[in-house]
């Protein structure tokens, strides 16, 4: 299956679901879309870091520094309360979205 | 949100660095194909710092940087561009503070907002003062008001030999307390000691007063002090920047319940005729303005009821907000408008020259834009960078402006006498006014200008004209209206009076204040008289009502040949007073000692109502008859044109007697025989006496005519030669930009006579437009000055010509350099550099 080019403004609400499951950093979180979806989301890693300060800066997440299994010194996402409602709103809106569209396809 | 961007930007440093380690970590754990997809490690931090939402303040602060470097690299422009708009702005801000402390800020007293003061008004009329009967039946009767107190001001003579004169302000003895005065030494008036029948007579001291005169020792309290030649004591000193409720300052506070004690005699507190007391009140909280003057009117009935004929039936008491130094009326807000509009036009020729600099200096740059432009700059980035430019200079020339004014609102304060100069200091107000103006005066001179220049049209020119005929349009009018102020001056200094002011002292015995009776009066003047015509030096001397060359008016309708009355400013006189102040007859004869039904017309009253005729003999309506007629005299009349003026004879008999006023010419300087004069009187009651120098009244009374011209005539030369260095840019611009023309028509054989006509050509366009407009609109502010300035005429042909030779003068002298150089273009040079 080809890789595909991510929906535009799914990416934040990937990155904080698969933060729902415990703390990840950078890498892991792109390593883990891409596992998830079958290698078919490939995670711009271009992407991957503004997103990521877009999730910090409202506060969806908090960074601290741990090292990484390979032993590097890296920056763990860990969801906050507020990430989590924010994801909340966003998959009900995703689901709204893609049952509307899904509709259209059908019907049209 | 906010917290936390303010605290991404505070540690963007830190940030930064992490973001890099997090990505090289990242970029480490990566297959080599992959890592080549990762992209530039650069363009991912910026990407990653814009969701910090701090790119515009990066953009900006590098805006500001560059501007800087850009203004410092030309600091001959900066400078100039700087004293400019700094100019205009100071100029609009001192005029702004003025406004700003005399009529909108709040007094410093306790609770400014709820002051009231209350006038009697009718359908048709307006007594903005009460009698002291009226003021004591409301502060008796007073359910809306929650305090009621007065005020009223007296000159009065301070001294064992009245050496001193000063304003004393009597006022009710709550007064002081109300409005939450403190003082620096002793206590303040209370009802309770002060306002008691009997009280000992005791007088507060204002903090100039007792720093000029007592050299601010704290020992005076209790001290006696001779107020009108009757002692009373001090018993305390108001803090400094205590002056009450108005805007000038205050020598003494004396109670009003003592009045009578420093002015024997006086009715003040019977007379409901007289209305000398400007009353205040403070509204309960229930109550609204119109709810307090609506439960007022029973009390005004009732008062009506009491005193029949005091106040007109459809009358009420009004309450108007009284917090303020200065409260405006209708006719006084066209007199605001007026200085606002000149102050606008000050502004429109500083923003519209620190626009024609902007211009000619951004042009210059015109290749450093395009090679930004060409650098991938966008237009709105160059915009951005050029309106950045402009702010950086407002923001130094606000500063300017903001010394400038201080100094100038200080200087005006000042030279109104008002303590309020103490206090010229900025509030929330001014602070508003200085943002306002400054972002306007960017927007206007930075913004046009960018906006032309980063469009890359070379359409500049007309915007460049355009600039040029609202200078020209704006100190034009300015110049026409400092014009019209010299020429009312010149007319009022030079023209002739009719009468010798030199050498006369008035003596005001003041008889009426103090309450004399007309018999007593009668008495006084007798042994007056003959003491003062005694003196040794003393030329004569004369007994009249109204004071030459003062404020009051007298007027008299004198019924004309046509039916209609002249008006005429009137005066009694006795038959030295025209011996005494130089004025000829020019027919018939003065008054005889003793004559009742006389009058005495100037020639121009006898002109204006009885063209053709004899005027002697004539009878007036009240049955007196002309007996003489006297040369034009401007003794009252000072500020009409024409000296229409009546005399009759001063009547010892007549009621008016109190009123009268001496007049003494003296042989040589009035100041040497005022000792002589002084003694000479000394035995009478003279305590009150007011001794004046004719001359220093003309001085005072033409004093504002002087201080408006100067300060119109200062703003209009500013302006002019604002305007003139706008025209000279205009035109070195013209030559640098057509140099190549000018050298190819050198070539071709063209007279420097022509050269220099094309090169004019472009600069007479804007600036006669610029004067046809300003001519116009300097006729219909002069129809408007007409009626605030004496002297002024409509059409007066000497201050347009003026106006419009200056001008035109200034934009030749302009011109001589550019035209200069265009000249000297060397044909060969300019060609090569091309």
């Amino acid at each position: 299956m080809p890789r595909t080019d991510f929906p535009a403004g799914a990416l934040v609400m990937l990155i904080l679901r698969v933060l729902r499951n415990g703390d990840l950093h950078g890498y892991a979180i792109a390593q883990r879309i891409r596992l998830l979806s079958e290698d078919v989301l490939q995670v711009e890693e271009g992407s991957l870091y503004p997103a990521l300060q877009r999730i910090l800066v409202n506060g969806w997440a908090k960074a601290r520094w741990g090292s990484s299994e390979t032993g590097r010194r890296v920056r763990f996402y860990k969801l906050s309360a507020a990430g989590r409602k924010q994801l909340e709103a966003e998959v009900l809106r995703h689901q709204a979205a893609t049952v509307a569209i899904a509709a259209v396809l059908r019907d049209a | 949100m906010l917290v936390r961007r303010i605290w991404y930007l505070l540690n963007r440093r830190r940030l930064e660095r992490e973001l890099d380690e997090e990505m090289a970590a990242h970029r480490g754990r990566m297959c080599p194909e992959d890592q080549a997809r990762f992209g530039s490690a650069l363009r991912l931090r910026e990407e990653s710092r814009d969701a910090w939402g701090w790119t515009w303040l990066d953009a900006l602060s590098q805006d500001t940087r560059f501007a800087c470097r850009i203004l410092r690299r030309a600091p001959g422009f900066t400078a100039a561009i700087v004293a400019v708009l700094g100019l205009g702005m100071g100029v609009a801000l001192t005029a702004f503070q003025v406004f700003n402390i005399l009529v909108l800020r709040p007094l410093p007293v306790r609770s400014p907002e709820n002051i009231f003061v209350l006038q009697r008004r009718g359908p048709d009329s307006l007594s903005s003062a009460l009698s002291y009967p009226e003021f004591e039946f409301i502060r008796g009767h007073n359910r809306p008001l929650a305090a009621v107190f007065a005020q009223t001001s007296n000159q009065v003579q301070i001294g064992r030999d009245a050496e001193l004169r000063a304003d004393a302000r009597f006022v009710s003895s709550n007064y002081l307390v109300e409005l939450g005065a403190r003082t620096a030494c002793g206590r303040l008036l209370t009802p309770d000691i002060d306002g008691q029948p009997g009280a000992a007579p005791a007088v507060v001291l204002g903090h100039g007063f007792w720093q000029r005169h007592f050299g601010s020792n704290p020992g005076v309290v209790g001290r006696t002090i001779y107020v009108g030649g009757r002692p009373a004591s001090i018993v305390g000193v108001a803090v400094s920047g205590f002056h009450g409720i108005g805007w000038s300052a205050v020598d003494l506070w004396i109670p009003l319940e003592q009045h009578s004690w420093f002015f024997p005699g006086s009715d003040l507190f019977r007379n409901v005729s007289k209305h000398p007391l400007r009353v205040f009140a403070r509204l309960r909280d229930s109550f609204t303005t119109a709810t307090a003057e609506e439960s007022l009117r029973p009390l005004v009935a009732e008062f009506r009821r009491i005193y029949p004929g005091s106040v007109g039936a459809s009358q009420w008491l009004e309450c108007v907000p009284a917090g303020h130094a200065v409260r405006i009326g209708l006719r006084d807000y066209q007199v605001v408008m007026f200085f606002g509009a000149l102050v606008v036009l000050v502004l429109a020729v500083s923003l519209s020259n620190a626009g024609t600099l902007q211009l000619s200096c951004a042009l210059a740059r015109s290749r450093e834009i395009s090679i930004r432009c060409s650098l991938g700059a966008g237009r709105s980035r160059v915009l951005r960078q050029l309106v950045t430019e402009a702010l950086l200079v407002t923001f130094v020339a606000t500063a300017a402006g903001l010394l400038l004014s201080y100094w100038g609102t200080r200087a005006i304060l000042l030279s109104l006498e008002t303590p309020l100069a103490a206090m010229s200091g900025f509030d929330h107000r001014s602070v508003a006014a200085v943002i306002v103006l400054s972002l306007c005066s960017a927007v206007l001179f930075g913004t046009a200008p960018a906006f032309q220049i980063s469009s890359g049209r070379s359409g500049s020119n007309r915007l460049r004209g355009f600039l040029i005929v609202t200078q020209v349009t704006a100190s034009c009018v300015l110049l026409i209206v400092a014009g019209l102020h010299v020429r009312g001056l010149q007319h009022v200094l030079s023209a002739p009076l009719g009468f010798q002011y030199q050498d006369v002292v008035a003596i005001d015995p003041a008889f009426g204040t103090q309450g004399y009776s007309p018999e007593r009066t009668r008495l006084a003047l007798s042994l007056l008289l003959p003491r003062v015509q005694a003196v040794p030096g003393v030329r004569s001397a004369s007994l009249c009502v109204m004071p030459p060359l003062g404020y009051d008016f007298w007027i008299e309708g004198i019924r004309a040949t046509s039916g209609q009355y002249v008006m005429a400013h009137a005066n009694a006189v006795d038959p030295n007073y025209f011996q005494t102040l130089r004025i000829a007859m020019v027919s018939g004869r003065v008054f005889r000692p003793g004559e009742r039904d006389a009058a005495i017309v100037s020639q121009s009253l006898a002109l204006k109502a009885w063209a053709g005729e004899n005027p002697l003999g004539r009878q007036l309506e009240d049955g007196k008859v002309v007996v003489g007629v006297a040369a034009n005299a401007r003794t009252m009349a000072l500020r009409d044109g024409e000296a229409v003026e009546i005399y009759f004879p001063f009547d010892a008999a007549d009621r008016q007697v109190t009123k009268a006023l001496l007049l003494v010419r003296t042989a040589g300087a009035p100041r040497i025989h005022l000792p002589a004069i002084r003694s000479a009187v000394s035995s009478a009651d003279h305590q009150l006496f007011q001794y004046d120098l004719l001359t220093d009244k003309f001085e005072r009374i033409t004093e504002g005519t002087r201080k408006g011209a100067a300060a119109v005539g200062i703003i209009g030369l500013l302006t002019l030669g604002i305007a003139a260095t706008g025209i000279g840019g205009l035109l070195s611009h013209a030559v640098s930009q057509r140099t190549r023309e000018i050298a190819i028509r050198a070539t071709l054989g063209a007279r420097s006579g022509d050269i220099v006509k094309r090169l004019l050509a472009q600069a007479m366009i804007p600036v006669s437009v610029g004067l046809v407009v300003g001519a116009a609109a300097g006729y219909a502010a002069s129809s408007f000055m007409k009626h605030q300035i004496y002297g002024i005429g409509r059409l007066d042909p000497a201050a347009y010509v003026a106006a419009l030779c200056l001008l035109l003068a200034a934009a030749a002298v302009a011109a001589i350099s550019p035209v200069r150089r265009a000249l000297q273009v060397n044909p060969v040079d300019a060609l090569r550099h091309e």
